[in-house]
């Protein structure tokens, strides 16, 4: 095996679009006209118009490494026929549903006392915190029939709202919030314009059904064709019905940025709450294993990272620095999908991530203890090298992939904790097999080229006997 | 060196740490966490800055396994083990005494556990399942004798510390061998670790029994191990000097977490070697097909 010019354009493009993503906060204080230190304004978006692709990039930090906003919410008025506990407990599902699909993954929604409920979001301030909570949503959907709005209908709905088309008037269609088991943001394959995606229990199914069965006869345009989504008493959607949604779910177009897409999900899912919640309290906390705990975490990290490079360099010698670089590619890399994908970081994820790069040292070490076999063995530099990666392939692919069977186990049946685990770690290993098998051997391969790296000494390795 | 030969020995010692824990699991259980337990909360306000660290330094002395988060410059919050109505009423004197303390926008509460232990069991299901799972995988590349000594050597890894941490915590009744959420991590990462140990010492026998050579079965496995010692030392040696250094340094909140990874590193290393690769000697004299 030569030298891959293709490969190396490869890890060239992988690197400068990692090291790009990783120094984003950068590129973005710049193309923002702000400082280069200091606290930064705004969050870091990387947006491309016209693909419709927008994107938050930083990393995302879970309550124990970096705090956020704790909340105490209070449950009132709660429905007739329900308890005090069941409707908190009820309240607690439908909140953490609603959280999860903000994308704030590993926050913590607990039950206290008789109607009390604590909510703490990561990296969250008190505005933001609000704006996911703060609306104590009832959702209903309403069709617009021929006629004037009665007392009835203006005292339940906003005025405005319920009198928007002249001569027509809002009457319920017997579907709320209950009825939706998930909604999300989605995006339309053949525009690539954001929309939400819904699904219904089977009794909003059959509602939703029939509604749109007979909202689709009228023609686009016509008030009679829409969909009305009210949010307590605000009219938050009004939309085209193109075709009947039968079957469970259906897609909601017209006109979303990937924000509002995302902002009307979160309504959706909010369903119905069996009481009103109200904000008790709202503080903004620090990190919950403490700010000394974490900076500790991150020297350590550092110290673990600066002794493995030093022992790699000592034991290996040259094909030590070879490996340093593939592992500063390699967490380079790793960072920047962090930080695309917006997955969250605690304690666990970061141990997902550590044991990964342990696992990314180890397949460098398991390469090069089998090159120095060939070289002992007599065989040349270049042949060893391909002879190293080709005869350690097989522990390298077998030993990750049961890690990514384990992960995949982890991340589709296990809790939100073990889920951070099992995302990181599998990031780490593909990325730690794609470092090992590309990068590591094509840098050993222009290594083996140069002839001022041919003396065995460089690798730790005596001259073998002449036979 | 002959490992295979003296595998009895390594089974014995083995089993010298995994029976007590067992019992120790199955009399007492374990000591669990705040995250499991549940425990108190106190929302601190003060009437002039006070720095979480500080207040964290005053709670430490009480040891009630405390976690002081700063609420806004003027506030914390405390989370503690569940506290009796004595120890609660001494640490709000001792508190109200040496902070600045405002009584009437502080508050306190007991809060329930933010996991439930189901997550314990779930996650015992979930060790099942991939256990099948990379059974499978491993009988395809290797065959299944190689997968189900794979996977014994994972079950010893999480019963060595699962068993060790009942005894510390309940035997020794130590704080650091609470069982937490950084707990359960440790032990994912430990049964990640494990496999990866043991497959690239067998991924060795595999190799070195396809090359036609007159050594017996056992013969084989004992070089293979051998071959591979130089990079299981120095894959492990690196990690615990790491763990080592990182326990030794880390607050007292994480130190349980660091020695739960020293632990299972040891143990997946120990494992790797002399349990799974000599079960496979044993298995193959029982059944020499």
């Amino acid at each position: 095996m030569r030298v891959d010019r293709r490969l190396l354009a490869l890890i060239a493009v992988v690197a400068v679009f990692a090291l790009f993503i990783d120094g984003f906060a950068y590129v973005y204080r710049v193309a923002t006209n702000q400082p280069l230190t200091g606290s930064i304004r705004g969050t870091p978006t990387l947006s491309i118009p016209f693909l419709g692709f927008e994107q938050q990039i930083y990393i995302h930090k879970g309550l124990d490494l970096q705090g956020g906003t704790h909340l105490e919410l209070e449950i009132t008025n709660v429905r007739s026929g329900i308890s005090s506990p069941a409707a908190r407990d009820i309240a607690v599902s439908i909140i953490e549903r609603r959280v999860n699909s903000s994308g704030y993954a590993e926050s913590v929604v607990r039950p206290e006392g008789q109607n009390r409920i604590i909510v703490e979001l990561p990296g969250v301030n008190l505005e933001q915190a609000k704006q996911i909570l703060g609306k104590t949503s009832y959702l209903t959907i309403w069709k617009w029939v021929p006629g004037t709005p009665d007392a009835a209908i203006l005292q339940q709905l906003n005025p405005t709202d319920a009198q928007k088309y002249p001569g027509y008037k809002p009457e319920y269609t017997g579907i709320d919030g209950s009825m939706i088991t998930n909604a999300s943001r989605s995006t339309d394959p053949n525009t690539n314009q954001p929309d939400v995606a819904i699904s219904f229990n089977s009794k909003g199914s059959e509602l939703f059904c029939n509604f749109t069965r007979d909202r689709v006869t009228h023609p686009q345009g016509d008030p009679q064709n829409k969909l009305a989504i009210f949010i307590d008493k605000d009219l938050i959607q009004d939309a085209n019905v193109i075709q009947e949604i039968c079957g469970g779910s259906g897609v909601i177009t017209g006109g979303f940025t990937p924000a509002s897409a995302q902002a009307l999900a979160i309504q959706l899912n909010s369903g119905a709450l069996p009481g009103t919640v109200s904000l008790a309290s709202a503080t903004e906390v620090g990190a919950t294993l403490g700010a000394t705990t974490v900076k500790l975490s991150l020297l350590a990290g550092a110290f673990g990272l600066a002794i493995v490079i030093l022992f790699m360099l000592l034991y290996y010698r040259l094909p030590g620095v070879v490996a340093s670089l593939a592992l500063l590619l390699y967490a380079a890399i790793t960072l920047a999908i962090f930080k695309f994908f917006g997955i969250t970081l605690t304690l666990a994820g970061l141990t997902g991530f550590i044991l990964s790069v342990g696992m990314a040292v180890d397949a460098n070490v398991l390469i090069f203890e089998r090159v120095k076999e060939e070289l002992r063995a007599g065989r040349t530099l270049g042949a060893a090298m391909e002879a190293g990666v080709h005869r350690a392939w097989p522990a390298i692919r077998d030993s990750n992939i049961s890690t990514l069977i384990t992960c995949f186990v982890l991340y589709f049946f296990g809790a939100p904790l073990i889920k951070g685990f099992a995302v990181t770690l599998a990031i780490g290993v593909s990325v730690s097999m794609f470092s090992a098998v590309v990068t590591t051997q094509q840098f050993l391969q222009i290594l083996a080229g140069l002839r001022p790296a041919r003396r065995l000494a460089f690798y730790g390795v005596r001259a073998p006997k002449a036979a | 060196m002959d490992i295979v030969g003296r595998r009895n020995w390594y089974f014995l010692l083995s089993l010298a740490i995994i029976l007590p824990g067992i019992i120790s699991m199955a009399v007492f259980g374990f000591r669990l966490g705040i995250d499991f337990a549940g425990g108190d909360q106190y929302n601190l306000a003060f009437t002039q800055p006070v720095q979480a660290s500080v207040v964290q330094k005053e709670m430490d002395t009480f040891n009630v396994e405390a976690t002081v988060q700063q609420a806004g410059p003027n506030g914390v919050l405390v989370t503690t083990k569940p506290l009796s109505s004595t120890q609660e009423t001494t640490i709000r004197a001792d508190l109200a005494q040496k902070f600045p303390l405002d009584p009437s926008r502080s508050s306190y509460a007991q809060v329930g556990p933010t996991i439930a232990r189901e997550l314990v069991v779930g996650a015992g299901g979930l060790i099942a399942i991939a256990s099948i799972l990379i059974v499978i995988y491993l009988s395809i590349r290797f065959n299944y004798k190689f997968a189900i000594c794979a996977i014994l050597a994972l079950l010893h890894d999480v019963f060595v510390l699962t068993g060790i941490y009942s005894i510390l915590g309940k035997v020794f009744n130590l704080p650091l061998g609470e069982i937490n959420t950084l707990f359960v991590t440790a032990v994912l990462t430990v049964i990640g670790f494990s496999v990866h140990d043991t497959i690239v010492i067998f991924d060795r026998i595999r190799e070195n029994l396809r090359q036609a050579s007159r050594l017996t079965f056992e013969q084989n496995v004992n070089l293979s191990i051998i071959q591979s010692l130089a990079r299981s030392v120095n894959t492990s040696m690196t990690v615990v000097f790491v763990l080592v250094a990182l326990f030794l340094i880390s607050p007292q909140n994480i130190k349980g977490f660091t020695l739960a990874l020293l632990i299972g590193i040891v143990s997946g290393t120990y494992s790797s070697i002399f349990n799974a690769s000599p079960l496979l000697v044993v298995w193959r004299r029982l059944d020499p097909r």
